[in-house]
């Protein structure tokens, strides 16, 4: 995947009414708005419950991480939750930097994501 | 890396290139330097605050007043023993050294965004120093030792 490419995918999984939002590539302040874009049409539906898999995020910037943070507290008040899967070292890294793992549910599988709801 | 390197480049203020810039910093910081981790959060660093730069440094008051060019110079060096980064704007004067930390369990209770760069910027490099040149331009120096200077000496070592 090239330095600049940024994709996103969404899955409704059936249990419990939760959003699956896959994540692949890079993800900063050129390609955020993205991602915040994503978030802010699930919330107008009425998906607060999400799980956001980072398995294939290479890179976040805390624009990136910003989203999430932003996103949190909106989740949290319809009772849902933004629960973040499998981060890659790099991206884990940057997590902990800012202290979102003491904040957010990081997981590692689908399983742990959805016992989260 | 046995040898000094020095890489000097020049973009538009354009996210677009963020990419470009970090390859650069990739490329240079990984290279016998840092672990692959460590490379990427000095990519960060760098990238967070070009980043600052391009959304903030040139704001429309400024570029109607009459404002200055746009590029952004990014100067890299590396030693064996630390890595230099310079970055140059010719915008509005910022000193990321007047922000105040951040308080993150605050931060996402009222749902903030943004204000988390030199918050990574301050973890991630060990110095960073902010001059401005009147009439123009910016400049910010961050600088990472490749030897961790806060690493613990090992029990039993003898400090000097």
């Amino acid at each position: 995947m090239a330095a600049d490419e940024f994709k996103i995918e969404k899955e409704q999984i059936a249990e419990k009414g939760v959003m699956l939002v896959r994540l692949a590539g890079y993800l900063d302040a050129h390609t955020f708005e993205r991602l915040e874009e994503t978030i802010a049409e699930l919330f107008s539906k009425g998906h607060y419950k999400i799980v956001v898999d980072l398995a294939n995020v290479e890179y976040i910037s805390s624009a990136g991480a910003g989203v999430f943070i932003g996103a949190l507290s909106e989740a949290h008040e319809h009772k849902g939750n933004i629960v973040l899967m499998n981060p890659t070292a790099n991206v884990r890294e940057v997590f902990d930097l800012l202290g979102l793992t003491q904040i957010f549910q990081v997981v590692d599988d689908r399983a742990a994501a959805l016992a989260v709801f | 890396m046995s040898k000094n390197v020095h890489l000097e480049m020049t973009v538009p203020c354009d996210t677009t290139y963020l990419s470009k810039v970090r390859i650069a910093v990739l490329e240079m910081a990984g290279e016998g330097l840092f672990t692959p981790v460590k490379a990427n959060l000095i990519a960060l660093a760098v990238d967070e605050a070009v980043a600052n730069i391009m959304e903030h440094a040139y704001p429309d008051e400024f570029v109607q007043s009459g404002g200055k060019r746009k590029d952004i110079d990014v100067i890299l060096d590396a030693t064996p023993e630390r890595f230099e980064v310079l970055i140059r704007d010719r915008g509005v004067t910022f000193d990321p050294r007047d922000v105040p930390d951040v308080d993150m369990q605050q931060h996402v209770k009222a749902g903030r965004k943004g204000g988390l760069g030199i918050f990574l910027i301050r973890r991630i490099m060990d110095e960073i120093h902010y001059h401005y040149k009147q009439g123009s331009h910016n400049e910010l120096q961050m600088i990472k030792y490749v030897e961790d200077r806060n690493a613990k000496a090992p029990p039993g070592a003898v400090t000097p």
